[in-house]
This record gives C-alpha cells, structure tokens and sequence, in this order.
C-alpha cells in the first residue's frame, strides 16, 4: 500500500514555517549555509528507511497530515500554539518529532484538548501496548541512524581489539542531570582515573548555579536520599562537584571542515581510539521521563513508553564496540525486544530492572570498578567469544535490512498509519 | 531463500586473501601501528541487499568469496590468487566490489580456472541473464550507497534551486583518457550560455587533473577510422601537455588529528561533493568511467534503427552519477554506450524533458561527447531555469522519484539488486 504524504508548500517541505525567518530551525539538518531554515521536513526519510511506498499529495483526503515540530519544547507556548493552528486548519493532523519524547502529562493534555490531533514523538513504544489511542510514539532515533540525509555517519566498519588499555569510554558532552550524577558516582569512586570521560559544564550563561544545584538536589531526593546516607553524601559530593569540575574534551575530535567542526545532531563521528583504546562503552542515555507504575505484584510496568533508546547506545553497537548503559529502567530489556542482544556474559544487568536510578547507578558502578579488564579484552580478541557474536548479532540487526528490527519497526509504524488512516 | 552461509578462513568480516597477497579492498586499512584490517566487505553488501547470511569457516555449503579489490585483473598477483582459489577451495567467488573486468581478460580466467565464479562491479545485464554462467556482474557501487560500513556519504538535503550562476558543474578530478576526451571539447567550445563567452571550462564549474604518467603512449581513437577529425585528433594530444589543474573551490575536508586521515576530500570511502557545486549550478554534466562492456549493434525491424545488444555487462554505474541524483540535482552523463537506457532499465528516470538523449546510442566515445557538448551548449537554460525552480516541473518530480529509488529500502531498485544476487548465489550453490 502507498501512503500519501501530505504537502501544503512543496514535497519535502514542512507544513509548518519557523516563527521568524532567520530564527535557527527547530529541524535538524534543515538550514541553508547561512543557518537559515530551509523548511525541510524528514518524514519521507523515515518513510524511505523503513521501505515504506508512499506518494506526496496536496490533497487532504486520504493523506496523512505530518506537521514536524522538531525540537520544539513541547511545554512552550510556541508548541500549543502550533497544535491549535494545526487543529483548526486539517480535520486531522499528526503533530509529530523524530528528535525528541515529550512527557505524558502534556501529551493526555493536548489530546484532551485537541481532538483531531495525534501526537507522534521519539520514544519507544510499550510492548504490545498503546495507552492513548491517538499518542503514538515511535524510536525514530533508530531510523536517524541510517538515514544519509538526516545525518552524517561514520562508521569504523572493524575495530582493532589488541589496542585496549583502558576499561571504558564514557562520553558525557552536553550537561543533563542524569549526566552529572553518574559522573559523579564515577569520580566518587575514583573510576573516572585511567578512564576515557568527556564531559561539558552547565552553560552558565543560561542557568544560574543555584538553579543546577537546586535541580541536584530534587533529583538525589527524588530517589530517596533523605533517606539514605549513603545517597545524601553523594548528593553532597555532586553538589560540590558543580563548582570545581572543568570541562573534558575528546582528544583529536573528528571535524568536517568547514561545515561541521564537531559532533551534532547532524555530523555523527568519534575518533576511533574511543573504541580501540577502550573494552567497552558505559553509556549515559538519555532520561525521556517514560511513565511507570507498579502493579498489583509489585512489578513495574511501563504506560505510554518505554526506557528510550538514542544515538548514545546505538553508536557503540554499530562500530561493533561492547556497551552498558545507565538509562531508564529496563533499559537493556527494551533493546532485547528489538532484537539486540545485552552484554550479559560481561556484566551483570541485575540492576536493569532497579527502578531507583540512584541504585541503578550505584550498581553500574560496582560492576565497572570489579569488571576485569583482562577478561574483557580476552573476549574481544578471541573471535568465537560470545561477545563477539553478540556484536556481529546486533551489527547484522542494524545493518541488515531484512533483519528482526527492521521487519519489527516496519510492521509497528504500518500499524499505526492504518490507525491512523482510520480514525 | 535459505540463510546463506559466507566462508571465513581466518575470522568474520576479514578477507579470504590479505594484502600482502596483492588485495586492495579500500577498507582493508593499514592502521597507525601498523596492522592490516584485513577486511571484506561482503557482510556490508549482503546487509544493504537485506540477504539473509551467517559466516561459517566450514567449507561444507558455504561460499567463500575472495576479495581482491582493486587489484588489477591483468597482474600476475591477480592469476596467483585465482590460482591459489582454485586449488584450495571446490569452488569459489573472486570478488571485487570497486572495479570492472573487461570480458577478452575474463574469458581467458574463465577458461583456466573451471570452478571459479568472477563477480565485479559491472552491471548486470537485464533480469540478470548472464553471459557466462561463472560471470557475475554486479553494481556493487549502487549498494554501497546503502551502507553506512562501506563508504561515509554526505548528502546535502536542502540544496538550491534559484541562486544558480553557471550552467552546469563537471567534475573530472584523476585522469583517465575519456576525462580528457570531454575535457578537450569543452575547452574548445566557445560558450553560448552567455555573450560574452569564452569556452565551456572557463565558463562553467569545471574540474581537470593532469595525467601523473606524462611518458606513457596514449592512442585515442574514432570507431570508424573514416570520420577521423584530424584536427581534433591533435588538439587531444596538444591537450597532454597543455592544460593545467583545475581543482574546485571551497572543499570539505574531514579531520582527524590523529593524522590518520588528516585533510581528507572527496575519496573512495567519503563521497562528498560541496554544497555549492549544486546550488551553483543548473544541472552536473558528470564524466562517468568507462568499463569496457562489450556490446553489438543490430538493426531492429519494429523500431527501425539501430539497438544496442550488451555482451557481458551494462555501462558501468559508479559514485559519479549517483551522488548529483542523490542530493537532487539534474544529471546527464557522458558515459559509456547506452548508458541512460540502462538507468532506465533500472527504474531511474532520465532527463530528457531537458536533454535530447540521442547522442547515447553512438558508438563512437568521441563523436558521443561531441554530440553530447553540442547539445548542451544549445541548451534553452530559460527553460531549464524554469523546469529546475517549479517544484511541480516534470524535472523535480524526476529528482523526488529518483532520490526515492536510491534512499527508499523497498523501492523497484533494491529489489531487483536483491533478485539478482539471490539469482548469482542460487547459481554458485547449484554449480
């Protein structure tokens, strides 16, 4: 079956303009040399990556309507502004991002309001589960990774494993909370020495310091560290750590001069010694703010999505580089419901289903300071290991066209542009 | 189709044969310490085609596919590693993914060694027939587009289609004798794009390297000796000593400061061409290599004119024409006999709204390229200018069809490139 994409200006175009002409766009990859937003719309790349036909149309009937709001914060007044212009103009319409997950507390707003609209963000689906008729979200981060117009890749086809010399690489650029506490744990326990760490400071010219202090504290409090001693001194220590941590760099960062002088959004690479002179990567992913309950067993369960999978896990995985990562709960079952397969014969991922970050940190951090670097890097070299099967596993799930995943996200999002069609 | 099992004698991914045996695989890097990768790219071509496969180091109904690059087909290390192949294992696939064969070397190869299978990267004749049921042409060059292991792309989303300032780009970096060929024409072409003209290089976007071998002999000839333009004849030659370098303005580099790959440009494993060269420009004018497919030329009694029969492969299909499509621009080429029809075939579309293609059927290379820069020069660029801008123009909707074609994982292309593999290996494993 062909879909029919949506167009009111040109195919491949947005149907929604920036709000100034020369504001930097809310699209990745959209701007013309100048920075300025060309209007640029990615649908059709998902569309293209998932080998889904589809046609573009200027006619409503029959099309699905995809307004792409990119980065926009979907609690900013720009945002509701945009879902109420696109409700009273289409009689339905997807308000729709491949860059970011919104929260579940606006996304029921918005619906409520909004009964035309359906929300389509970057999060990860619950198995065999859909809260909300009309939300329906989507990993697109997965998508972006092996969509050449949406970003610029580069892949190290095969790693050298006879270089190792230190147990992880951990990239922590760009400040988040989630970031700073495990760098904080690392540095507690004098993991962070011998180690590959980058890390960036809070921008100081948008955040006060009080502020990340006080956002600090909500998050160690959060999990319990009034209660918890342990908890509290470390919520001490990060606090301090705020003042006197500087910014780490990747040493020989790649550029694509002059166009992209460092990693971003649309310019994809790490030097290769990030892996080759690492056994593995400790990733920090990205917290979306999924929401979860316990049932009547006490187990956990997710309502509108799941722990969110981005570049920051996918990365490793496609350069063929082992990985842990410190990311929402059950985090490491939701790449095995794609068809990845978890480290477990490295680590153990007990912790995964910890639904207290701070435990879960805590018990990363046990892992790493008593993993055996030697044992890692024997499996690395010998070529028969488990490990290496899992690599070449989970290569072959990205890469391989026809493979689980694929077939897998293919049949999710054909299912909801049926639903979609039909409501 | 059953899983395909892919032999390894050392471990997965890595090369049957090393390079110490004379195999060039562009990814097969020497790294900073000095170790070889070793590397195939098999695994990566298999992916893309979405064919299903599991590596195996036993022999026993697996395929063992010996990747020699760019080694040249003519060498001697060439004949060891057939020799080696053919001794060593049942059966195997000599394999290249970056070059072509000319079919008077492969006959021979295929006469001495009767348990190889030869698969370069021609293309495939139509429905994948084959002229020899040990030949394999493949477009290996197509499917390393789709795959982010074989090559880095960059692909410019948002080019132009208003600010352009010359007619046409032509990037002739590396010389090779059909380069000269188009470069010589259009250097003696007075240009009519604009009234105060000088010649076609000076007034478009025009690329040339040198030759680096300056003493070795060079014969360029007409197919039929009758028409031979003397003058011209001259001018090519005059052309080896005269022209200068022209290399293209504002590149893109990609550093890495380890000096592993410092200053990197436009290369076999990062294809890049600067945005501007597109924006600049209505339409790229591409150079495209020459392989040397084999073909006859018979008169068809339905159409009344001469068709184009290939032998052993299709016109050669590289980087060269699929990076101006995939980043929307429009495109003709000079290439080899046929070779719009063969896009054709493939489910692109070509642009004759804007160009008259009947300069693609004529056998001879240079009579084509003239006929081809002529054309150009006579181009309507109101028109042009107009079919490029209108994004509801036969021109645009033939852009958005063929970035589908390249991009989409379903489209008529991939699938046949599927098929066609599928076919070659049921071939190998039936043999």
């Amino acid at each position: 079956m062909s879909f029919k994409l949506f167009y009111n200006i040109a195919p491949t175009k947005n149907n929604i303009s920036n709000a100034e002409p020369n504001e930097l766009s809310f699209i990745w990859n959209d701007n013309d040399n100048f920075g300025i937003s060309l209007r640029r719309t990615d649908i059709h790349d998902m569309f293209d990556v998932l080998g889904m036909d589809y046609e573009w149309s200027e006619s409503e009937k029959d099309s699905l309507v995809f307004v792409n709001v990119g980065s926009i914060p979907h609690q900013s007044e720009r945002f509701e502004q945009v879902v109420k212009e696109t409700s009273e103009k289409y009689k339905k319409a997807i308000i729709y991002t491949s860059q970011e997950p919104w929260q579940l507390n606006y996304i029921e707003k918005i619906l409520d309001k909004y009964e035309n609209i359906i929300l389509m963000d970057n999060s990860v689906p619950v198995e065999g589960k859909q809260l909300l008729d009309r939300y329906k979200p989507f990993p697109f981060m997965i998508l972006r990774m092996l969509s050449i117009p949406s970003n610029i890749m580069m892949v190290y086809p095969q790693l050298n494993y006879n270089r190792i010399k230190q147990k992880y690489n951990c990239l922590l650029w760009n400040w988040r909370i989630e970031k700073h506490v495990c760098l904080s744990y690392l540095k507690k326990n004098r993991l962070d020495i011998n180690n590959l760490i980058t890390y960036k400071k809070y921008n100081e010219d948008l955040i006060a310091q009080d502020n990340v202090i006080k956002r600090i504290d909500e998050f160690f409090k959060g999990w319990g560290s009034e209660q918890d001693e342990d908890k509290k001194q470390m919520m001490n220590y990060s606090k301090k750590l705020i003042s006197s941590i500087e910014d780490f760099n990747l040493d020989n960062d790649i550029r694509l001069e002059p166009v992209f002088p460092s990693i971003n959004s649309s310019f994809r690479a790490l030097p290769r010694y990030v892996y080759e002179s690492t056994a593995f990567s400790l990733v920090c992913e990205s917290f979306c703010g999924s929401s979860w309950d316990f049932d009547e067993n006490q187990q956990s369960y997710y309502k509108d999505s799941q722990a969110f999978i981005t570049e920051k896990t996918l990365f490793p995985l496609m350069n063929g580089h082992p990985w842990i990562t410190f990311g929402e709960h059950d985090f490491h079952k939701a790449m095995e419901s794609y068809g990845f397969r978890v480290h477990d014969e490295l680590f153990d991922l007990s912790f995964d289903s910890e639904t207290n970050a701070l435990n879960r940190i805590e018990q990363i951090t046990e892992i790493i300071k008593d993993i055996d670097l030697e044992f890692v890097s024997r499996n690395l070299k010998y070529n028969k290991s488990e490990t290496h099967k899992k690599i070449l596993h989970n290569k072959y799930q990205m890469f391989n066209r026809n493979s689980f995943l694929w077939k897998k996200l293919k049949l999710q999002f054909t299912k909801y542009m049926d639903e979609i069609l039909e409501l | 189709m059953t899983t395909i099992k892919v032999f390894y004698n050392k471990e997965p991914n890595k090369n049957i044969v090393s390079a110490k045996d004379g195999a060039d695989v562009w990814h097969d890097i020497v790294l900073p310490d000095g170790a070889q990768s070793d590397y195939t790219g098999i695994g990566d071509i298999l992916n893309t085609l979405g064919i299903d496969f599991e590596w195996s180091d036993n022999l026993k109904g697996s395929i063992p596919f010996i990747n020699v690059g760019s080694l040249s087909h003519r060498s001697s290390k060439f004949y060891k590693i057939c020799e080696y192949a053919n001794m060593n294992y049942d059966k195997a696939i000599i394999l290249s993914t970056q070059e072509p064969w000319q079919k008077n070397i492969l006959d021979k190869f295929l006469r001495t060694f009767d348990n190889l299978f030869f698969m370069d990267c021609s293309t495939h004749l139509y429905d994948a027939q084959q002229y020899h049921k040990r030949y394999m042409p493949f477009p290996f060059l197509l499917t390393k587009f789709g795959s982010l292991k074989s090559q880095i792309t960059v692909v410019h989303p948002n080019i132009t289609y208003n600010n352009q300032i010359k007619a046409f780009n032509c990037l002739m970096n590396n010389w090779r004798s059909d380069k000269h060929v188009l470069f010589t024409i259009l250097k003696n072409t007075i240009s009519n794009f604009r009234h105060d003209a000088g010649n076609l290089v000076e007034e478009n976007m025009v690329t040339y390297r040198k030759r680096q071998d300056e003493n070795s002999p060079i014969e360029f000839t007409y197919a039929n000796k009758k028409d031979q333009d003397k003058d011209f004849l001259r001018k090519l030659e005059d052309g080896l000593y005269k022209f200068n370098n022209i290399e293209l303005e504002n590149e893109v580099y990609l550093n890495d400061t380890l000096g592993f790959m410092n200053d990197r440009h436009f290369d076999c494993t990062f294809r890049i061409i600067p945005e501007h060269v597109f924006n600049d420009t209505y339409f790229s004018l591409v150079c495209e290599s020459f392989s040397g497919s084999e073909f006859t030329k018979d008169f068809d009694p339905i159409e009344q004119g001469d068709i184009v029969n290939f032998i052993d492969s299709r016109p050669y299909i590289t980087e060269k024409t699929i990076l101006p499509m995939l980043n929307g621009h429009p495109w003709i080429s000079y290439a080899e006999i046929g070779f719009h029809e063969t896009m054709t075939e493939l489910g692109f579309q070509i642009h004759d709204e804007l160009f008259d293609m009947s300069f693609d059927n004529n056998d001879c290379l240079i009579q084509r390229a003239q006929s081809l820069v002529t054309m150009v020069n006579n181009l309507n660029y109101e028109h042009i200018a107009t079919q490029v801008k209108d994004f509801k123009s036969e021109t645009r909707q033939k852009i958005l069809h063929n970035q589908n074609l390249i991009l989409n994982k379903n489209s008529r292309l991939w699938n046949e490139l599927e098929y066609t593999m599928i076919k070659y290996l049921r071939v190998f494993n039936e043999f």
